[in-house]
């Protein structure tokens, strides 16, 4: 079990950290979808919006780097998109030429707004779950009526992970001690095999865990301790958040 | 294949994520009421699964590497719609954990992947077993249609984009098809042999009864 490196600051301790996750949910999803339907932002949008997750990584006492590292994940889709944006455009003003590409500050303000976009999203869900151990990000979940039989199946799915994580380590490593390498064919044959026998030992695991939970009396639903009330503390940050959300809205055209 | 938000526009991504939620919810309460899936930690277990499957990389040519994707490879073992929620599950983790595709684009991203990458693959299998009737031709029929589902779903995900005005379809559909050309024979390779190994193991999985 060494594989916190997920939700790496999820457990540590900050005025973030404390608030409820409803609070967090609710808020980064509105933050989301704003800036996803925003048709066409304009810059200071973009500041604000931009400054708004860097600031609550500073409250949250997350590294600025770490933020910067992970979001890089959007490089292969949201890339290629700005890439085409970039070179796409019909304007007159031609930055750079070669052949058929053609480079335009047009195009290039396009691509820069693709991409800012694309970052502001993923570095708000970037801190939501790095603010939000994953057990209260499900009970917040279910607070807020996402049906109960796909929170449980998250919940397994989220126990079980680690688990078989560390099988498809243990696999590996006995792979690479057996195995120098090889034609293709073999790899895809070994391949193969490791896939199929983790199957079957998952399959065989997840077996027995179901019946012993029918042995204890489980009935395919489980119980939740009674609501717990949202803090008024939580309350005023979930408020100001949707004051600074509608702010935003208004400056969508500067 | 994972899309991030900011890419898609309001009306495709509002309407991906009411049709993947309608399936989900309905496959959801097939679940519930099916007898026989009282099976709730299967799926969370085989979601698990996936998602570890998914850490065994192969090198590819040129360096890079690609990974197995699992979702046909489901929905034969365990049932279409089964498959359908354990790759709803994997995206939504990826999502919420990796951020791998975005908050406003996992509608999008649970049709191409879960419904078209694995349900579709599911049923074109039993197109290809047309044609490849035999049991020793079996394997044949499990290549062929993971990869055609991994091309369907690489050129959905070019619609969408195209539909949202933002990666030309002109441009899109030959970067995403032929980037995705080399991935799927990867992932029908792995697939065809990952059931073969099965099927001469546990005979008894083939039949099961499937939901």
């Amino acid at each position: 079990m060494h594989h916190s490196y997920i939700d790496k600051y999820a457990r540590h301790n900050s005025p973030l950290h404390r608030l409820d996750a409803r609070t967090k949910i609710i808020s980064s999803i509105l933050f989301v979808v704003l800036i996803a339907v925003t048709p066409s932002p304009g810059s200071v949008f973009l500041t604000v919006g931009a400054s708004i997750p860097l600031f609550l990584c500073f409250i949250g006492r997350i590294p600025i780097s770490y933020l910067l590292i992970r979001s890089l994940i959007i490089i292969p889709f949201a890339g290629f998109a700005a890439l085409s944006y970039a070179f796409s455009s019909s304007s007159d003003d031609i930055l750079w030429q070669w052949g058929p590409l053609r480079l335009s500050s047009e195009g290039m303000s396009n691509a820069l707004i693709l991409l800012l976009r694309s970052w502001i999203a993923v570095s708000a869900m970037i801190l939501l779950v790095n603010t939000t151990p994953f057990d209260s990000l499900l009970k917040g979940m279910r607070r807020l009526k996402v049906p109960a039989l796909f929170i449980m199946l998250l919940s397994f799915f989220y126990r079980f992970l680690y688990l078989l994580w560390d099988e498809v380590e243990r696999m590996q490593r006995a792979r690479n001690m057996r195995y120098y390498g090889g034609y293709w064919k073999r790899q895809v044959g070994i391949m193969g095999s490791m896939i199929s026998s983790l199957f079957l030992r998952s399959f065989q695991r997840a077996e027995m865990v179901q019946f012993a939970m029918i042995a204890r009396g489980w009935n395919g639903e489980i119980k939740l301790l009674p609501a717990f009330p949202l803090q008024r503390r939580d309350l005023m940050v979930l408020l100001s958040m949707i004051i600074c959300l509608v702010g935003l809205w208004l400056l969508r055209t500067f | 294949m994972h899309i991030p938000d900011g890419l898609l526009d309001t009306k495709t991504w509002v309407s991906m994520s009411l049709i993947s939620g309608g399936i989900l919810a309905g496959a959801l309460r097939g679940l519930k009421r099916d007898p026989l899936l009282q099976r709730i930690p299967v799926i969370g277990m085989t979601a698990a699964f996936v998602f570890a499957a998914q850490m065994l990389n192969f090198p590819v040519a040129g360096g890079t590497s690609g990974h197995f994707m699992g979702g046909v490879f489901c929905c034969i073992l365990l049932g279409p719609w089964t498959g359908f929620i354990t790759m709803s599950l994997v995206l939504t983790i990826q999502c919420l954990l990796f951020q791998d595709g975005g908050l406003t684009a996992l509608g999008a991203n649970i049709f191409n992947m879960g419904l078209i990458g694995s349900v579709g693959g599911f049923y074109l299998y039993f197109f290809f077993r047309l044609l490849f009737w035999g049991d020793r031709t079996r394997p044949v029929a499990y290549a062929f249609a993971s990869w055609t589902s991994v091309m369907l779903a690489a050129a959905f995900a070019a619609v969408e984009l195209s539909i949202s005005g933002t990666i030309k379809l002109s441009l899109g559909l030959p970067a995403m098809l032929g980037s995705h050309a080399l991935i799927g024979l990867g992932e029908a390779f792995i697939t065809a042999s990952a059931l073969a190994a099965i099927w001469r193991v546990k005979p008894e999985f083939m039949t099961m009864q499937k939901f």
